[in-house]
């Protein structure tokens, strides 16, 4: 996958929110400045990316064409992004770590 | 070890040299070693940093392939021995004197049991430890360019420093996806640079 500079960073109103109630300053910073990599250059050594493997269904769905994971830190947090290279969108679906995204998904 | 996150007040910044007598104090003599030294150093102000947010010293640090390094330390630590202030004995060094500096309680007090806990491994593991730094791989391009200085802002991303930080691990799974009405999403407005 090539992403540009250009792309936008799109986020749901909801998830800033819980952005802001899962992580403490010190890990928003860190999570902001891989996002910026990953806006960069996915595979970004410091991020540890893994694309997920996603049906063609379930893309179609999201209405996305590639979905990402990448590390806040070492093994906990974790960033899942979608890529649109259509609209040259990135969206952060999730952020968090594995109780925070448990709880809010099942 | 356990360390409580809490920001520095004061403005108290090592010098370059006393950083070194600092920790070189503290350190055994069979493992007051350059390696060590330069580890330690590294570990030390770059967990401090990390919980701080600010620099413990004047000190830069360089990756090279044996890991972080003190940039220019054999240079340092000649001009120190000519000084009388360390004693040089093949990889050894040994402090002649303390530093002269006055060292704030809570500056002792985080930075004490950081160089206590890195003095304990071997040099090999140090060397591997800072191998895996992030700020490590991303001034070397994943070890492929040597000799950059490492910027200090990248301590914020060493959160393997933070002991408070549970290290379950987990993989998103795909049902786990969220589907959104992209009506409804707006542009990431980023808050901080680092």
């Amino acid at each position: 996958m090539n992403l540009v500079a250009n792309y936008n960073i799109l986020i749901s109103p909801n998830l800033e929110k819980i952005i802001k109630k899962n992580l403490d300053s010190r890990l928003k910073k860190v999570f902001e400045k891989k996002l910026g990599y990953f806006k960069q250059n996915p595979y970004h050594p410091s991020l540890n990316t893994k694309k997920l493997n996603c049906s063609s269904s379930v893309l179609k769905d999201l209405g996305v064409d590639e979905v990402y994971e990448f590390y806040i830190n070492r093994r906990d947090y974790r960033c899942v992004i979608y890529v649109n290279h259509g609209d040259q969108s990135i969206i952060v679906a999730n952020v968090g770590n594995h109780n925070q995204i448990k709880r809010k998904y099942h | 070890m356990s360390i409580k996150p809490k920001k520095a007040t004061n403005t108290f910044q090592f010098e370059v040299e006393d950083f070194i007598l600092y920790i070189l104090n503290h350190l055994e003599p069979d493992k007051s070693d350059k390696i060590r030294l330069n580890k330690i150093a590294f570990f030390t102000e770059f967990a401090y940093i990390y919980f701080n947010h600010k620099p413990l010293s004047k000190v830069t640090y360089a990756a090279i392939d044996k890991g972080a390094v003190i940039d220019g330390y054999d240079l340092i630590l000649k001009r120190m021995s000519k000084e009388g202030k360390i004693k040089i004995d093949g990889y050894f060094v040994r402090p002649l004197t303390d530093p002269k500096v006055n060292i704030p309680k809570e500056v002792a007090s985080f930075t004490e049991p950081l160089i206590k806990k890195y003095s304990i491994f071997t040099n090999d593991e140090l060397i591997g430890l800072s191998h895996n730094t992030d700020s490590y791989k991303i001034t070397t391009s994943n070890e492929k360019r040597m000799g950059k200085i490492i910027d200090k802002d990248l301590a914020l991303l060493e959160t393997f420093f933070d002991n408070s930080i549970t290290n379950e691990d987990y993989t998103c799974k795909v049902r786990d996806l969220p589907a959104f009405d992209r009506n409804k999403l707006v542009r990431y407005e980023f808050s901080s640079k680092l």
